[in-house]
């Protein structure tokens, strides 16, 4: 055994081992030559991780204020995937200086390197798979358009929509087993809720202070509607108090709900 | 040695008690009986911990799914929301985290020299860190932002806010600095026993498991503050 405090079990005095020619505590010297677990780090070594870690920090923060100057000042606009980018590499060195040197995994056992990579790839998985999920929920079905809105790293450069440039359904959609949009009209709805009881009761007041994008939202989806709704179900349940401020082009919503 | 009755045990496994012995505690540490030496005992102390810590990440991994999701789902309410963080109490944050990572890293080398007095003052400055820690954490950061309904969820009455969304923002902020906030109350509460321990010299060069193990259970902590603090204060 390499750990020079090792003494053999009871009635083995170390001698054994010279005696015997081989370790009786280790007969198949599976563990000669292990160091691992003792590994001192010089002051030096420690300081200098420190350093590289504060610094690292001074970074990160310096280029999240660089991003708010310069398109301060400049005027321009770094997409938003680039900032995200940056802070999320320099938050893996930090932590991976961290792990390899404060926590010693370079100097440590393997198992314990494949134990923590085995704990990443799930959480991996985890992420990725929520995030596939997510990024491309109105791609096929347009009626889940509109659960989500693009953003957190900006789509990565991909606006997707249910609807072309022209405002145009992308795909002959299916509108859901009822045929109740269930996203972007309703959060359009939501928004009109909203502007009412944030800026006034009149809907006239309250249809100005909005932006004109969520008209054009709920305009584009009752064209679509029209063009693709299937005969409304005797089932389906809509939202009574939702207020109906937006009189669509030729008005077949809530024929069901009187 | 002294004639003690050991039971039938190796007499390394049956340490003397104090009163027979004026050797420092260190020395006399026992490994567990189905262990065949001191490394074997401290590699398996050592890969449990890891295990452990594994659940750890798992743990913040829900959250950070979460992060993830909700801001795919409401990013202006998440630009909104992080412009309330103040990112120099954030990154004061930072700092005082590493600091103790570094102190803490320090006092297993010095663990392992049998530098004793400088061992307990590492462990100090990393607990004084800690308290440094919460204590900004709560008089500047959380108490302000409750005083002002910047709260989670149905409690969020924050009547200034840009977004009809901000609330979830709220939801995650003081879901994921909490639960952080936890682990360093229960990192602290271990390295406090620790030092208590270090005063009965109970770590030294043959034995310092301990200091390792909540030393992993730190580090953990700070790696954990490196990704939530960008993703909080710095990504608007």
């Amino acid at each position: 055994m390499a750990d020079q405090q090792h003494q053999g079990p009871a009635g083995s005095p170390t001698s054994d081992k010279e005696k015997l020619g081989f370790d009786p505590a280790d007969p198949h010297g599976f563990h000669e030559g292990e160091e691992h677990g003792h590994h001192i780090l010089s002051m030096r070594m420690l300081v200098t991780i420190l350093a590289l870690l504060l610094l690292l920090t001074g970074l990160t923060v310096g280029s999240a204020q660089a991003e708010i100057v310069i398109a301060e000042e400049l005027g321009i606009t770094i997409p938003q995937w680039v900032n995200v980018a940056v802070a999320m590499t320099i938050a893996t060195i930090k932590a991976i200086l961290v792990v390899a040197f404060f926590m010693q995994l370079y100097y440590d056992t393997k198992l314990n390197t494949m134990i923590l990579l085995f704990c990443l790839l799930t959480f991996g998985l985890f992420i990725g798979f929520t995030s596939i999920d997510m990024g491309n929920r109105d791609r096929i079905y347009s009626w889940k358009d509109g659960q989500h809105t693009p953003g957190g790293t900006g789509g990565l450069g991909l606006e997707r929509s249910a609807f072309d440039q022209d405002g145009n359904p992308r795909f002959t959609a299916v509108l859901g087993p009822d045929g109740e949009d269930t996203g972007r009209v309703r959060r359009a709805r939501e928004e009109v809720s909203d502007a009412i009881t944030e800026f006034s009761s009149d809907p006239e007041v309250a249809r100005s202070r909005l932006s004109p994008e969520v008209f054009e939202r709920l305009r584009r989806y009752h064209e679509h509607k029209k063009a693709y709704r299937p005969a409304p179900s005797p089932n389906r349940v809509t939202d009574l108090s939702s207020p109906r401020l937006f009189a669509p082009p030729d008005d077949e919503e809530g024929d069901a709900n009187n | 040695m002294t004639s003690i009755d050991t039971g039938g045990k190796p007499p390394q496994n049956n340490p003397q008690s104090p009163a027979l012995s004026t050797e420092p505690r260190w020395k006399r540490q026992p490994f567990a009986n189905h262990w065949r030496s001191h490394a074997e005992d401290f590699d398996a102390c050592k890969i449990g911990m890891w295990l452990f810590l594994t659940t750890e990440v798992l743990l913040f991994a829900g959250i950070f799914v979460a992060y993830a999701v909700f801001r795919m789902w409401y990013p202006e309410a998440f630009a909104n929301g992080s412009h309330h963080l103040d990112v120099h109490w954030g990154a004061l944050n930072t700092v005082i985290l590493l600091i103790s990572s570094f102190t803490v890293a320090a006092s297993i080398r010095n663990a392992q020299l049998n530098q004793q007095g400088l061992l307990k003052i590492n462990l100090s400055i990393t607990l004084f860190c800690a308290l440094l820690f919460m204590i900004i954490k709560f008089t500047f950061e959380y108490a302000p932002k409750w005083a002002e309904g910047k709260r989670p969820g149905v409690w969020f009455s924050y009547p200034f806010a840009a977004d009809p969304n901000e609330h979830i923002w709220w939801s995650l902020y003081y879901s994921a600095t909490g639960i952080h906030a936890l682990h360093v109350l229960i990192g602290a509460a271990v390295l406090f026993v620790i030092l208590l321990k270090s005063f009965k010299g109970w770590y030294g060069p043959k034995h310092y498991t301990g200091i390792e193990v909540a030393g992993l259970y730190w580090h953990l902590v700070d790696v954990i503050w490196i990704f939530l603090f960008p993703l909080l204060y710095l990504i608007h």
